[in-house]
């Protein structure tokens, strides 16, 4: 409660601040799915993906002063994550030349054609069933994308977003960000038909 | 030759999942389907990979803690200071979450759908391009990889003879324009952005040399050869980039 010798200023002053938490706030839960999805995106899982947007937002909380908007101020978030993810998958990765034309799948796909160790069963001591699924295969099939058509297939499919809010959002062109998502669809669809038939 | 673009299958599939068909194109599709085994194995297998996205990434939402987390430097380096306590940081958040849910509400309107592809005119590409920085989204200096995107794209390998003193190639992009497949190449003549769209002739369409008030000043040359079609948007009247384009 505010005492009788605070002035109106000041008072104005606090609900002026507390609304602009509150605004920034709403923006930042708001945005946090698809800030949460670009990260996802760029590092092909989701395990690691809210480190990388906590990370963003604490840098965002510094160059706050930047920005005459909470808008504003989000929307730089989307850049800074995407980069904080390039780093960390750069990081986890070992170095490799991903083509970033969507016609270049098969420049990266030979990197994960090499079988990593497979789970077992800690009781039978057999590989868990189900590790060959639809769903694994989907996921490795992923890596195959470059990061940015990862991202575009997400906040299409996922996320429902229009090819405009999707250009809005990572600053590629509308046609390339169509582009990965028809092309991404295309070479899942034949990878995992592939897969199928094998099995 | 110039022809309207007809979608392919994949096109038309990928309109149809986005749900961004016509009632009586969407229809006949649907026809198409019940009548096509192959295509529907396609639909039904592009159906479950959506499914396995959604289920494998789903939407993640901010807690209350989270967001009070982020905000809480907001308030601690203001010369206001607010301190909340963790149950005024609770209504503070589920005020936050009302707001969001508000804004969201105001600002989606109905759905807007996308169509599977509208050739755009390149001069408004070229606008557009310019306005996000004029940066390639492909900086390509190798000669084979740049042979290897036409190669893919286009069907033909090209190479790029060398540039007067003045000009130089930034790389390619690939914005759309006659077809999902237009590659863009960017270049700096004199410091000008210049742009050389190249596609099959078989994309070529009568939109891509439209101009509109916002494009006025520029100039659109257009050229066929090797089985390519060529167009280069740029402020000057004479082609300054497209010559450079040649067959490997």
């Amino acid at each position: 409660m505010n005492g009788p010798q605070e002035s109106k200023s000041e008072r104005n002053k606090k609900l002026s601040k507390a609304s602009t938490v509150t605004e920034y706030a709403a923006h930042y839960q708001q945005a946090y799915p698809r800030l949460m999805a670009v990260a996802a995106g760029v590092l092909g899982r989701r395990e690691g993906a809210e480190d990388i947007v906590q990370d963003a937002a604490s840098l965002a909380v510094e160059k706050r002063r930047e920005f005459d908007s909470p808008a504003a101020y989000v929307a730089w978030m989307f850049g800074v994550v995407r980069r904080f993810a390039l780093n960390e998958r750069r990081k986890t990765h070992r170095r490799q030349t991903y083509a970033t034309d969507p016609h270049e799948f098969t420049a990266v796909s030979d990197v994960h054609s090499t079988p990593g160790p497979l789970p077992v069963d800690p009781c039978s001591g057999e590989l868990v069933a189900g590790q060959a699924s639809f769903e694994d295969d989907l996921l490795e099939a992923l890596h195959d994308l470059s990061e940015d058509a990862r991202c575009c297939l997400l906040l299409r499919t996922v996320h429902d977003l229009s090819y405009a809010e999707i250009e809005q959002l990572l600053g590629i062109p509308r046609g390339t960000a169509m582009s990965h998502v028809h092309r991404s669809r295309q070479h899942l669809r034949t990878r995992l038909a592939s897969q199928e038939t094998r099995t | 030759m110039i022809r309207p673009e007809l979608p392919s299958d994949d096109s038309l599939l990928d309109a149809y999942l986005d749900d961004a068909l016509e009632p009586a194109a969407r229809e006949a599709f649907e026809v198409r389907l019940g009548n096509d085994p192959e295509l529907a194995r396609q639909a039904e297998l592009q159906h479950r990979i959506n499914a396995s996205l959604k289920a494998n990434f789903p939407i993640d939402e901010a807690s209350a803690e989270h967001v009070a987390e982020v905000t809480a430097p907001l308030e601690e380096s203001e010369p206001v200071i607010l301190r909340f306590s963790r149950r005024r940081w609770a209504w503070l958040a589920a005020a936050a979450a009302v707001a969001g849910v508000l804004l969201a509400w105001g600002t989606s309107g109905p759905r807007r759908v996308d169509p599977y592809f509208e050739p755009t005119p390149l001069a408004e590409v070229y606008n557009a391009t310019v306005k996000q920085g004029f940066e390639p989204y492909y900086e390509c200096e190798d000669d084979e990889r740049f042979a290897r995107v036409f190669s893919k794209r286009q069907g033909i390998p090209l190479a790029l003879l060398p540039m007067p003193e003045g000009s130089r190639m930034l790389g390619l992009s690939y914005p759309g324009g006659l077809s999902r497949d237009t590659t863009a190449m960017l270049c700096r003549v004199d410091g000008e952005p210049v742009m050389v769209f190249v596609d099959q002739p078989e994309a070529d369409s009568s939109l891509a040399a439209e101009k509109s008030a916002a494009s006025e000043d520029l100039y659109i040359f257009r050229d066929e050869h090797d089985g390519l079609v060529f167009y280069e948007v740029t402020p000057f009247d004479t082609p300054r980039a497209m010559q450079y384009l040649t067959i490997r």
